[in-house]
């Protein structure tokens, strides 16, 4: 229990990553690169999460990102249960981590029950795969050594 | 100078409510969405005692799929000066009221219909979730991108962006399962003396709340609105049509809708804990404000309930308790009726029926006349509101008796 098997795609059916516009397509290129990317504003450096299309600090249209640490927080979570779609493995949880000061990312996690998951709780991202082969991102408890 | 009637008494275009109308609620109304939107629309229509052919307004959901000139054709309506959409599904239900208000009050409009009517048991099932992305068919936009950025990842339904807030919120506050049991107990017990109600005759006891199975933690089902095929309306008009009709009309103390900081559509988990639901709190001071009302004056309050946390948010945010002691205010009794502030009096979407707020404004508008099934005795000032969300909105009815 300590990760999914390979292959596994959480929390879901195998799929692609979604068909987003240009505005987004650098944060999913990010996860496609095994990568949680946090917007920054290009001309004054300001970052944000969901990305904006202009910086609402400088007025910038023009934006670079960082790629944020392997550490994060739990801001929440939930487990789902029901209602039990097609492809979907149940229990299965979400997290809203906390990835940078103020930067919180959605995400799926594991153990996929919950087990060891805690709001506040210190937890580090892991990597499987989508559908096609390519990174898809889970966080995970960081357990005390 | 004011323009007056041959009696003497000044003209007034001041918005009223007028009438109230429903269709059935059930889990397979055997009738199409417009169907129902049509009859519901007549059944407000005869309750306010205005012709369906007067209509010069209609207004709806951004996601109800009954178009307003589809309702005009079927009423009898000769033409409208008025047509528009509240944002996405529910809690911006009383912007519906707040736009046939401005519309009234401009003069654009005289007589307004707002209505919500879907079949959302044996149709679409909005508890099912969302795909790849929001609708399905349209090409990427800023609405899927949003989207994109929650439901790929699992959280893919109402219950789970809520369950995230919720998840917080009981960190933060000590809440517990068992306090939002409390929610869902008096919601049934209100719906169980409603004969209109899915759940009448059928209420639960906590122990039957802990139960009930794991939605999508820390939400249980019995924390979860019901799905219903149905339809609710509203008419909107003047108080001098209204008063010549013979209606029996409300006031309308105060509405606003109002969406806070950083807002996103039911999943904003960017914000500071003590702005966590900051649109509820930016509609809760407009709604005081613009009545010149406060807790104290309210006797009965509909708070939109498709999740139980998100009434304990409401009761704080609009002031009836502290910040976090919502749990006490509830676990207290002062939800029930003869409670301090009975809340959901109809059974609300938790035992009532789930038409996306719209039947908790009827609710407020029969306890207002004071021709509720559970009517709260002298019953003025009843206050409508909503949780976070697409965006928020809230109204303050108060009787037009004297």
């Amino acid at each position: 229990m300590n990760a999914p098997a390979d292959g596994v795609v959480l929390n879901g059916p195998p799929r692609e990553h979604p068909d987003v516009t240009a505005d987004f397509a650098w944060w999913w290129d990010g996860i496609s690169a095994g990568e949680i990317r946090v917007q920054r504003c290009a001309d004054c450096g300001v970052t944000r999460h969901p990305p904006h299309v202009r910086c609402i600090q400088c007025g910038s249209f023009n934006y670079t990102w960082n790629t944020a640490g392997e550490r994060g927080r739990v801001y929440s979570y939930v487990t789902y249960h029901h209602p039990q779609l097609p492809g979907f493995t149940y229990p299965y949880t979400v997290g809203t981590i906390e990835v940078a000061p103020g930067i919180r990312v959605v995400a799926p996690m594991w153990p996929n029950d919950g087990t060891g998951i805690s709001v506040d709780g210190d937890v580090v991202v892991a990597w499987t795969t989508d559908m096609s082969g390519a990174p898809w991102p889970y966080y995970t408890p960081v357990v005390a050594r | 100078m004011a323009v007056l009637h041959a009696s003497g008494r000044p003209v007034t275009r001041r918005a009223v409510i007028a009438g109230v109308g429903a269709t059935d609620f059930s889990v397979d109304s055997g009738r199409t969405e417009a169907v129902l939107a049509v009859q519901a629309t007549l059944a407000a229509l005869a309750d306010a005692n205005i012709l369906p052919s007067s209509v010069d307004g209609l207004i709806t959901f951004a996601a109800d799929t009954t178009p307003e000139v589809v309702v005009q054709r079927n009423i009898g309506a000769q033409g409208l000066n008025y047509t528009g959409r509240s944002q996405y599904g529910g809690t911006d239900h009383c912007s519906t009221i707040l736009q046939a208000k401005l519309a009234v009050e401009a003069g654009v409009a005289s007589r307004v219909v707002c209505y919500r009517a879907f079949n959302e048991r044996s149709g679409q099932r909005y508890g099912q979730g969302y795909g790849r992305g929001f609708g399905g068919t349209s090409a990427p936009n800023a609405e899927t991108d949003l989207f994109a950025m929650t439901v790929p990842f699992g959280l893919l339904n109402a219950a789970g962006w809520v369950a995230m807030y919720a998840q917080r919120y009981m960190w933060l506050t000590g809440t517990t399962s068992r306090d939002l049991a409390n929610v869902s107990v008096a919601a049934r017990a209100h719906a169980a003396t409603n004969p209109a109600a899915r759940f009448y005759g059928r209420p639960i006891t906590v122990d039957d709340h802990q139960a009930s199975k794991l939605i999508v933690e820390p939400l249980r089902l019995f924390d979860c609105c019901l799905e219903t095929d149905g339809g609710v309306a509203i008419v909107v008009t003047t108080e001098d049509i209204a008063r010549n009709a013979g209606s029996d009309y409300v006031h309308i103390a105060g509405v606003a809708s109002g969406s806070g900081v950083d807002q996103q559509m039911m999943a904003t988990y960017s914000r500071d804990d003590s702005v966590m639901f900051d649109e509820i709190d930016r509609v809760a001071r407009l709604v005081w404000e613009r009545s010149g009302l406060e807790p104290d004056d309210i006797d009965v309050a509909i708070l939109y309930d498709h999740f139980t946390p998100m009434v304990l948010a409401q009761l704080e945010a609009y002031g009836f308790c502290g910040r976090g002691e919502a749990k006490d205010f509830v676990a207290d009794g002062n939800i029930h009726l003869g409670g301090k502030l009975p809340v959901n009096t109809h059974g609300g979407q938790i035992g009532e029926a789930y038409i996306h707020g719209m039947n908790g404004i009827a609710e407020g508008v029969r306890q207002t006349r004071g021709t509720a099934v559970n009517q709260i005795a002298g019953a003025r000032t009843v206050l409508v509101s909503a949780p976070p969300g697409t965006p928020s909105s809230g109204l303050i009815l108060t009787s037009a008796a004297t």
